[in-house]
């Protein structure tokens, strides 16, 4: 079974810490000629699809810019392949506050989506104007009930923390927030300031650059709205089963599952990523040439060797909280035992896992299986 | 004709034009096409390229008019200052080029001074008059008041447009003499420069003052008495040109089958075995290292590769020692030896560039003279080797004099930087109304570090400095040990004055801290003297690394993130419990003290 992305790489603004490959203000007309290209490739890629799809994940990007009629084309393209799409698969799409109605939302659903994963990030009008989001807190508070209102049972809300000016008691607050609207699924990343954005150029202003310079939280405060956040979330019956998502029991994402288990995924669109059988490809990131030839969007392919492949198995896997199958560190016995003896990770009924200390260190332990 | 022979050298500051006036040279004189003509031909390291300066030293033989004119080019360092000398003495003449926008600075006059107690005949130029700030009235009366040379006799030039190049070469063929021969028949020939080269062995650069040096003819060196014959002589041009000999006064190479430019070394003397000089030309001496470090290879596997590297690069610099040294806090690795602070840094670039070698360079340290109760002495190079308190009665360390040239208005500036190294103002001199010489008497190991650096920041860049040294001195300093995690690591011991151990001690700890990344435990970086921990820091434990981006399905950009974490890990040196960058032996040295 094989997993399937699709990416819709088109948004209202671009927020100030994306580096995703997404193109504001775009028209309606390009996204028709990427609905278009997005069926030729998906056609064109039928053949790594034959043993069946298990999950649909439509990310980006903002998905819910696309119409339903839109989805709907897809979504015929891909019953060619698979006859009894789309059946109860998790079928997600992300969803940005205030970019949606209940009425657009219920028409992606009766599209055939079962599952929305709402950018919220913060509850906090000024986080969010920190980050460039282009919501209130209200309008995530809104289009949440509007998803539940279009009948959505599913829903995930996307959290970030360790932002600019951001204070634990902000970040708990977040966190109650979120419990409160009863979503089935809580993801929670730290935010990561990438090079070339704007927010980069705020955290490391070059010399004599009178602009805003960002403060973002110490390492111990990161560390401390992380610990709340999984104990809270505990406590409150969402539990973690990978470094950055907790659910309710049953309600894990199958989709991002398939990526942590290294198992097959094809991704269709701009700089989209795949890997099937061993090997790995990019799409393009020009819209231009994606356009143009959707089927020859390949841009990088490598066959993974079966070590490396190992490797990856290993340190995607070991960011889920069952871990890894003990079997599997062969080789790395060393590794093993130095990091059991840092108290890293630990065995658990045949698998390692990593510990409360490793889950925080996890780049430490993952460094050891590249 | 030894009448139409000049030899001269180009005695200059950085960047005041040196190489470009030696690229005009070459051109005018049809040595080099100008076509083929890169910047700044005569350096030919890369290093050299990069720093601006030259290391080795260079000869060319150009012709002009019917006149031989040999540059031999010096190299322009304080930690070369021997070369420099045996340069000179291979000239009859010298230009003196002067930046028409700075003025004369503290090696140049350093250099000329040697040149004029040589006798060699100064050609006074200033160059750069092309610029806008040019000041030739005011560079003037500075060669005037630092050397006496008298205005009238002052050449301008811009070597960049070529305006006066021409007439630099006239008075190069007039005003310079021709070599004088005083012993015809028994050769005696300088030795400039050698270098290695793999396939013909030491290939040495050599002036003939007395005799003819000839193929076939067998030789030796006259402080070994080691026996060669010669393979091949030629004179240097844009390359070697063979040659039949090479006559007194002439300039040129020489290959004998040396193996090692240890045999072969700057300032010595090649005469014949037959028939040989009775003396040798004067000024020889062997150079001694002044500063010393420890190199270790950052992962211990890779101790043979270093080993063969030091080895190698010594075949090149005969100033280079070296010994196996054990650190029990970096393992096996070798005790070097230098002639200054830029030697070291040249030498350990070339190791890591050239050789591909990741290594640990300790901090560098001077040979410090310790006397014993017992009334013996030690030359100690090491301060993890510094006897116990109880034995020792007195330490003394290398002190220089030196001398810097700065706008007058710094030289307030100039004075509390040198109080702050625990130097001594000896006397001072004005060499224009604005220009000051000032002269100074400090320990070699407070130079060593950061001083030039500092003295161009107080100074905004404007003095320049040149030092020798004068001998050792009674000195009140004392071992300093680190411990981390509560263990003694021997390559950060320092010997430092007692007066500023305290202060020394707690920027040393706290630069540490801020170096040495956090570990999963929490670190104490302590200051040690004698037992008796004088300053205390602390690296807090490591909370949170994990990345908790997803990146959709790019797992080859997670992967990348991690080897880069992984590549940073391995390039440091685990001591006892705790992982150290590379440059931390070196940088913990920059602290003022």
């Amino acid at each position: 079974m094989t997993a399937l992305y699709i990416h819709i790489p088109f948004c209202v603004r671009k927020c100030a810490y994306c580096d995703f490959v997404s193109f504001a203000g775009a028209g309606g007309e390009i996204i028709d000629s990427y609905v278009a290209a997005l069926c030729r490739e998906l056609e064109d890629r039928a053949i790594y699809l034959r043993e069946g799809i298990s999950t649909v994940y439509l990310g980006g990007g903002t998905p819910v810019l696309l119409s339903p009629r839109h989805v709907e084309k897809i979504f015929s393209g891909i019953r060619k392949i698979c006859s009894d799409f789309p059946g109860d698969r998790e079928i997600t799409m992300e969803a940005n506050p205030g970019a949606a109605d209940t009425g657009k939302l219920q028409a992606f659903r009766d599209a055939g989506i079962s599952r929305i994963s709402l950018g919220v990030q913060s509850f906090n009008d000024g986080m969010l104007e920190i980050l460039g989001r282009i919501h209130t807190a209200y309008d995530a508070a809104r289009t949440y009930e509007d998803c539940r209102r279009a009948g959505f049972e599913n829903i995930n809300l996307d959290l970030m923390f360790a932002l600019p000016d951001q204070t634990l008691y902000l970040w708990r607050e977040d966190i109650r927030r979120a419990v409160s609207l009863a979503p089935q699924h809580i993801s929670c990343y730290n935010l990561q300031v990438e090079e070339n954005t704007p927010m980069w150029d705020k955290k490391h202003p070059k010399e004599g650059d009178a602009g805003e310079r960002l403060v973002f939280p110490d390492e111990e405060t990161d560390a401390k709205m992380y610990e709340f956040a999984t104990e809270y979330l505990r406590e409150h019956n969402y539990l973690r089963y990978e470094i950055s998502n907790f659910a309710l029991p049953g309600r894990e994402s199958l989709h991002n599952i398939a990526y942590w288990k290294n198992a097959d995924y094809l991704g269709l669109g701009v700089a989209a990523h795949s890997h099937i059988a061993g090997e790995r490809w990019a799409n393009t990131s020009s819209l231009n040439d994606y356009l143009d030839s959707p089927e020859k969007s390949i841009v990088e392919r490598r066959k993974a060797d079966p070590f490396s492949c190992r490797q990856e198995t290993i340190f995607l896997g070991l960011r889920m909280d069952e871990g890894v199958k003990a079997g599997l560190f062969e080789g790395f016995e060393k590794d093993v035992e130095e990091l059991l003896g840092e108290g890293l990770i630990e065995e658990h009924s045949g698998r390692y896992r990593l510990t409360g200390q490793g889950v925080l260190l996890g780049n430490r332990v993952f460094s050891h299986f590249v | 004709m030894i009448t139409r022979i000049r030899n001269f050298s180009i005695i200059a500051h950085i960047d005041h034009g040196k190489s470009t006036l030696a690229d005009r040279l070459l051109s005018l004189t049809g040595t080099i096409e100008e076509r083929k003509m890169r910047d700044q031909v005569l350096d030919t390291m890369d290093l050299e390229r990069e720093r601006g300066i030259t290391i080795k030293a260079q000869a060319v033989r150009m012709e002009y008019e019917g006149y031989i004119l040999n540059l031999i080019d010096t190299p322009g360092h304080v930690d070369f200052s021997y070369e420099v000398s045996r340069s000179l003495a291979a000239c009859e003449g010298a230009v003196l080029l002067v930046d028409a926008t700075q003025g004369i600075e503290a090696q140049t006059l350093a250099n000329a001074h040697l040149a004029i107690d040589g006798n060699l005949v100064i050609i006074p130029v200033i160059n750069k008059i092309d610029l806008a700030s040019a000041d030739p009235g005011r560079v003037r009366e500075e060669l005037k008041n630092a050397f006496g040379i008298r205005p009238e006799d002052v050449l301008l030039s811009s070597a960049k447009t070529g305006e006066g190049v021409k007439e630099i070469v006239r008075a190069i063929i007039e005003r310079v003499p021709p070599p004088h021969v005083t012993d015809p028949d028994h050769l005696q020939a300088l030795i400039l420069d050698s270098h290695y080269d793999s396939y013909r062995g030491v290939v040495a650069r050599i002036r003939v003052f007395n005799g003819e040096l000839a193929t076939g003819k067998t030789v030796k060196v006259m402080s070994t008495e080691k026996k060669f014959e010669v393979q091949e002589v030629g004179y240097l041009r844009m390359g070697p040109v063979p040659a039949q000999k090479i006559l007194s006064g002439e300039v040129g190479y020489m290959i004998a089958g040396i193996r090692e430019v240890r045999d072969c070394r700057v300032g010595d003397t090649v005469t014949g075995w037959v028939n040989p000089a009775p003396k040798p030309l004067p000024g020889y001496k062997q150079m001694k290292p002044m500063v010393f470090c420890g190199f270790y290879p950052v992962s211990g596997d890779d101790y043979e590769l270093l080993k063969d590297a030091i080895a190698k690069l010594q075949l090149n610099d005969a100033a280079l020692y070296y010994e196996p040294e054990t650190s029990s806090a970096l393992g096996f690795g070798f005790r070097c030896g230098f002639l200054g602070l830029l030697h070291l840094e040249i030498v350990q670039e070339r190791l890591e560039r050239e050789f591909a070698l990741d290594i640990v360079a300790t901090a560098p340290s001077v040979v410090y003279r310790v006397v014993l109760k017992d009334g013996t002495s030690r030359m100690i190079d090491n301060p993890a080797l510094l006897p116990g308190a109880a034995d020792i009665a007195a330490i003394e360390e290398p002190y220089c004099s030196l001398t810097v040239l700065s706008p007058s208005v710094y030289m307030g500036a100039v004075m509390e930087l040198v109080k702050e190294k625990e130097g001594e103002f000896i006397s001072t001199e004005y060499l224009d109304p604005e220009r000051i010489m000032m002269i100074f008497e400090l320990p070699l190991s407070r130079i060593i570090v950061d001083f030039h650096d500092r003295l161009k920041a107080v100074t905004r860049g404007y003095a320049s400095m040149d030092y020798e040294i004068t001998g050792y001195r009674v000195s009140d300093v004392v071992r300093m040990d680190i411990l981390l995690n509560y263990a003694p690591v021997d390559a950060l011991s320092c010997i430092v004055s007692r007066r500023n151990a305290q202060y020394v001690g707690r920027e040393l700890a706290a630069k540490l801290r801020t170096l040495i990344p956090r570990h999963q435990f929490e670190i104490p970086v302590q200051a040690a003297i004698g037992g008796k921990v004088i300053a205390r820091e602390t690296i807090p434990p490591v909370r949170k690394d994990v990345l908790q981006k997803c990146y959709g399905g790019d797992i080859t950009r997670k992967r990348k993130l991690l080897e880069r974490q992984k590549e940073g890990k391995k390039r440091m040196k685990r001591i006892g419990s705790v992982d150290i960058p590379q440059d931390v032996f070196l940088s913990v040295l920059r602290i003022n003290k």
